[in-house]
């Protein structure tokens, strides 16, 4: 391509520099002056004086200015970096003279944590990093005997702790969103005046238990804790499955396609028996029962007993339409024999268990669905797990002779009492008995087990206040 | 006399003195040769008469000038030169 070109003469070009002469050795240069000025400024500055006070504002300063000008008086190492401090956070570990170790790293505090964390009784290591000490910061918390009040969020986040704890502080109940339900109730019902110096990470049982001014649980108490309290739970049809219209077939692409021949006695499913099983052909690899509750029903679990070891997979289904519209909802990563609980969260109207990648058939004896009912209060300590002897009987030969005879297994007894329950939660062991009278349900608390409950009697100790006890055998 | 193509820088001169960083307007002036059309101007900064760094290019064919934004980090020197460059095409003939 064609073209014409010039070049112009020599110019000069120049550099802005700030006027030096304002800065000498005694210049007194103020925290908020430093917001104003520019990198290119404090350069100049530094460089005709290294005596600036230190409260100068590190907003603006590059690490290397950190390091090149503090070394004489300052204990900054090469790691600090300057611009991850604000200004305040500078001053404030500069005024109160903190013996900040040579590897604190600016950039793993938040502000507010240095700022908290540094006064001259703390006793934070400062290696400690400010995301994530919560553990520290409670000590810290703690020895101020802060006195937090019950209503204060055992959940809050350590910063805003931080803030909001001093000795005059109000923080409403309505700020722990995310404490445990459970924990909440009890803390309330009991009216517990709980201190500071109890632990953050006690788990509802312990909460739920008498404290004493000497308890001095850890933290790491409450994870542990926190696993058994979750154990507690009853799982059994509570959305009338055991009434549902079952459906035979298979489900693909979130189509279902009636097959009556891949299901075999699909009734014992619901029988409360898990004698009787009910088979999962494998002739295609798939096959799937539907159970239709006639109106969308929430459902928190999906438990299975298994009578023969699974080979292939199962997978569970939801949907609205009959015939379309399936969506995975879960699976069951249990191949053994037994009951295996699978957690889901999902309303519909159609669920649906299918089998898949089958290579032989499958014995499955019974299907819960339903939602997990775990009680609000913990049940008493003297509960029972026994087992029942009255399976022997006494014959008495013509001579005299007495002999004992086994009738039965012995039998596992669980008496749960429950000493102090509202009217709300009476109404769900309510119809945990009016259910569990009929069919077999789940009671998890050592693992997993079955039984059939007893009926329940409910006695009112105090104006809507009830005691009552559960027995399942 | 058929009239050829040039382009000629007015601006920086010898004397001017430009501040870094700052904003200055690069100006120049160009005669159009017979049967030519001019597509674009292209400029670049020199230092001791060695290319520094690109100005700008692809400067529409109808500017006479530009606003150059100088950049920091330009050292303090005076042996600095702004070069153009304009190319163009030469029309068919009938």
């Amino acid at each position: 391509m064609p073209f014409v070109d010039d070049l112009s003469p020599n110019f000069s070009i120049f550099v802005d520099v700030p006027e030096t002469k304002s800065f000498t050795h005694s210049d007194s240069i103020s925290v908020s002056e430093s917001f104003s000025k520019s990198v290119q400024t404090w350069k100049t500055v530094l460089s005709v004086s290294t005596s600036l006070s230190l409260i100068d504002s590190g907003l603006s300063r590059t690490v290397t200015d950190f390091r090149s000008n503090y070394t004489n008086s300052d204990s900054l190492t090469l790691t600090d970096s300057g611009l991850s401090r604000t200004t305040d956070t500078w001053r404030y570990i500069f005024s109160v003279s903190a013996g900040l170790g040579l590897t604190d790293s600016g950039l793993t505090r938040a502000t507010p944590t240095w700022r908290y964390a540094i006064t001259p009784s703390d006793s934070l290591g400062l290696t400690d990093s400010g995301l994530s000490k919560a553990i520290e910061t409670w000590r810290h918390v703690i020895n101020y005997s802060m006195s937090l009040t019950v209503s204060e969020s055992l959940s809050r986040a350590t910063p805003e702790w931080r803030k909001q704890l001093t000795k005059s502080d109000a923080i409403s109940i309505a700020d722990g969103l995310d404490v445990d339900v459970e924990t909440i109730i009890h803390i309330r019902d009991l009216s517990d005046s709980l201190s500071v110096a109890e632990s953050l990470g006690r788990a509802t049982q312990l909460w739920y238990n008498p404290f004493t001014a000497s308890d001095s649980l850890s933290i790491s108490d409450g994870l542990s804790v926190q696993v058994k309290i979750t154990d507690d739970v009853y799982f059994y049809d509570n959305i009338g499955l055991k009434d549902a219209t079952i459906l035979r077939g298979s489900i693909s692409g979130g189509n279902f396609t009636s097959n009556n021949a891949l299901i075999v006695n699909e009734s014992s499913l619901t029988d409360g028996h898990v004698g009787l099983s009910t088979t999962f052909k494998s002739t295609s690899g798939t096959s799937c029962v539907v159970f239709d509750l006639g109106s969308a029903k929430e459902t928190t679990f999906v438990a299975i007993y298994l009578n023969t070891i699974l080979n292939g997979n199962i997978n569970f289904y939801g949907s609205n339409s009959q015939g379309s519209g399936y969506s995975n909802i879960g699976f069951s990563n249990s191949s053994s024999t037994g009951w295996a609980i699978n957690i889901v969260d999902d309303t519909y109207r159609y669920y649906a268990v299918q089998c898949e990648s089958l290579s032989a058939d499958v014995q499955i004896a019974e299907i819960i669905i339903g939602k997990q009912f775990k009680p609000e209060v913990r049940f008493d300590v003297g509960s029972q797990k026994s087992k029942r002897n009255d399976n022997v009987s006494i014959a008495e030969s013509l001579g005299g002779t007495e002999y004992a005879f086994k009738t039965k297994d012995d039998e596992t007894r669980v008496v749960r009492n429950y000493s102090n329950i509202s009217s709300g939660l009476k109404s769900e062991f309510e119809s945990l008995s009016n259910n569990g009278n009929v069919n077999k349900f789940i009671y998890s608390y050592d693992g997993l087990t079955y039984g059939l409950i007893e009926p329940m009697q409910f006695e009112e100790i105090a104006h809507n206040r009830y005691r009552t006890s559960v027995s399942i055998s | 006399m058929p009239v050829s193509s040039s382009v000629t820088l007015t601006s920086p001169n010898s004397v001017a003195n430009w501040e870094s960083p700052s904003t200055q307007t690069i100006t120049w002036t160009k005669q159009v040769g017979d049967d030519h059309t001019v597509l674009n101007f292209v400029l670049q900064l020199y230092k001791d008469g060695s290319y520094n760094s690109a100005i700008a290019s692809g400067i529409s064919a109808s500017a006479t000038s530009y606003s150059w934004s100088i950049p920091s980090g330009l050292s303090d020197d005076d042996d600095y030169q702004v070069y153009i460059k304009m190319n163009y095409v030469e029309d068919e003939g009938e």
